[in-house]
């Protein structure tokens, strides 16, 4: 970003008016410094906390994209919300200004410093192109995120018809399930297509099983907590020659390039959020097709254990959770992205009489190759 | 001393020296040199190289007291296969890497997963596949399928033996594909 650039704004739940006087306050005693945009393209982002899933919306967001800084504006300030930038309601000119400066400042901050404070250490890229990789680095950890992520989903009580109720998603209404029918149609028809919507584009070469995207991860989080229907999107075949121009890294706008499997498994890790796929049986066996590509796709934790597991024999989640005692959160996150890249499937569901747990006897070798894990935890902590 | 084995094998400069590398406590014992007249065509195109790992290649991890686990890189040539036999018995597990800008590594797929059957049958191998960034082709999927058709489910990874984080993944998946109960402990 250079110094003539404007800061891009973005705000949630503002009406029509308030946006207008915000826009003319930037372009006029702002002198440009300002730029309302949509909240994909925004540095930093308003949210009004007095519309309904406003506080909600700004955890989600928090989470999501930490490293981008969100201004909080309400009719009063309610202590058990934290926040870092705020604003009270009515909003004075010159409050907003000097909040925004301050936002602004950090902004560039994060801008200038490659690693967020006080955070783990960021994991590895995912993509393949040095460029992407160059550019991936300067994002907030993922890992890290998304851990923080499955851990605010509460534990739900299976037995309960409301709470499992509420364990569902509908990939479908989510930017997962249009990439997930884009790529179909791209393998169906060996066929590079095109996916675009208001928030830029993606393109996918089936022959190379490669995405590129013109936004990076950090712009397409959010994306995964919104719902975008078919009318909001665009789905074309790629020209040959761009086909083309895209493998020879001669598209400019191209951020970053990956597996089309990682980016479709990221997407679905982040639109599920620990949530099921709708109308998937928990009960019914999951079984393995083949690994993900977990050098490449993110590791979620426990990840290696359960599809581990699914490798050797089918298991339902519940089976799952109890052989392993590992969270719901994170097995269905799992789940749901395995479906999604097609490494896992559901099979049918079998008579209650022939369901067990899965018997999970360690090998005599356990000790053995849980000191040479240890071993490896330990080389990843050194380096 | 209490010693155990992991095994990399591969074709001719697929990565398993550099993999060794990438986890070993000792810089590799490399006994690499230019063999260029001693490589054989092993029907998969192989016909020149400017070097190849002609004895095995060796590093190690220690995992404290006496006890230490021996990284071997197995010669990528069938003539000697009578030491693969050898380092099998009794191993933890084997991570097969393939060289994705060779001219048949679906071919070597098949021959390597089918030399180290024991292992593979018992869950004891994992694949890794070099050099995709500049060589996308075969893709992951078609490895995936192929191994489907052979009615084998081994991790496969897309793999970079250089990279340190990408090697310990690959021998991750390796220990816990043979106990998904197991758990790291607690530092």
């Amino acid at each position: 970003m250079t110094a003539v650039e404007p800061i891009k704004v973005g705000a949630f739940g503002l009406d029509d008016r308030a946006r207008k006087l915000l826009s003319l306050f930037f372009a006029g005693p702002c002198k440009g410094r300002f730029a309302l945009v949509s909240q994909f393209q925004a540095d930093v982002l308003i949210v009004d906390l007095d519309r309904p899933s406003g506080w909600n919306y700004y955890q989600t967001q928090n989470t999501i994209n930490p490293s981008r800084p969100l201004v909080a504006i309400s009719l009063h300030r309610d202590r058990e919300m934290e926040v870092e930038f705020f604003i009270k309601k009515p909003m004075r000119l010159e409050t907003v200004l000097q909040v925004l400066e301050k936002a602004a400042a950090r902004v560039h901050g994060a801008s200038l410093s490659s690693k967020p404070p006080e955070r783990p250490k960021p994991p590895s890229p995912q993509s393949v192109a040095s460029k992407s990789r160059l550019e991936e680095r300067k994002e907030a950890p993922e890992e890290y995120q998304f851990l923080q992520l499955l851990r605010r989903r509460p534990k739900a009580d299976l037995a309960q018809i409301k709470a499992v109720a509420e364990l569902f998603y509908d990939p479908a209404q989510c930017i997962q399930g249009h990439l997930q029918r884009t790529i179909q149609i791209a393998r169906a028809e060996k066929q590079g297509m095109q996916i675009s919507g208001f928030w830029g584009r993606l393109y996918i070469d089936p022959l190379e099983e490669r995405a590129y995207s013109e936004l990076l991860d950090s712009r397409l989080r959010p994306l995964t907590v919104m719902r975008i229907s078919q009318r909001e999107i665009e789905v074309i075949p790629i020209e040959p020659d761009h086909l083309q121009a895209l493998r020879q890294g001669k598209n400019e706008a191209i951020r970053v390039i990956t597996s089309i499997d990682a980016l479709l498994w990221r997407l679905s890790l982040w639109s599920s959020r620990g949530r099921l796929p709708k109308g998937t049986d928990i009960e019914s066996p999951v079984f393995l097709r083949h690994w993900p590509n977990f050098t490449r796709c993110l590791e979620t934790p426990n990840a290696m254990r359960i599809i581990a597991l699914w490798a050797r024999q089918p298991a339902s989640l519940t089976d799952t959770l109890e052989a392993l005692h590992v969270s719901q959160a994170e097995t269905f996150a799992l789940f749901s992205a395995a479906l999604a890249v097609g490494c896992a499937g559901i099979g049918r569901r079998q008579a209650d009489s022939l369901l067990s747990p899965v018997p999970l006897e360690p090998t005599p070798q356990r000790s053995l190759l849980k000191r040479t894990l240890n071993r490896l935890f330990r080389h990843e902590e050194e380096s | 001393m209490i010693e155990h084995t992991i095994i990399f094998t591969g074709p001719l400069r697929s990565g398993k020296t550099s993999a060794i590398a990438s986890v070993s406590d000792i810089p590799v014992v490399s006994t690499q040199e230019v063999t260029s007249d001693l490589v054989l065509d092993l029907g998969f195109g192989i016909t020149q190289d400017k070097s190849a790992t002609l004895v095995m290649d060796y590093g190690c991890m220690n995992l404290g007291g006496e006890e230490r686990i021996h990284l071997f890189a197995t010669p990528g040539d069938e003539r000697f296969d009578f030491m693969w036999d050898a380092l099998t018995e009794g191993a933890i597990g084997v991570v097969i890497l393939l060289d994705n800008s060779r001219r048949s590594p679906l071919k070597e797929m098949d021959f390597f997963l089918n030399a180290f059957g024991t292992l593979v049958e018992k869950r004891r191998a994992v694949l890794g596949i070099n050099r995709m960034e500049e060589h996308p082709i075969p893709t992951l999927r078609t490895y995936q399928e192929r191994a489907g058709l052979l009615e084998v489910q081994v991790p496969i990874f897309e793999l970079d033996p250089r990279q340190p984080k990408d090697v310990r993944t690959a021998l991750r998946a390796l220990l816990y594909s043979q106990d998904p109960g197991l758990v790291q402990s607690p530092v």
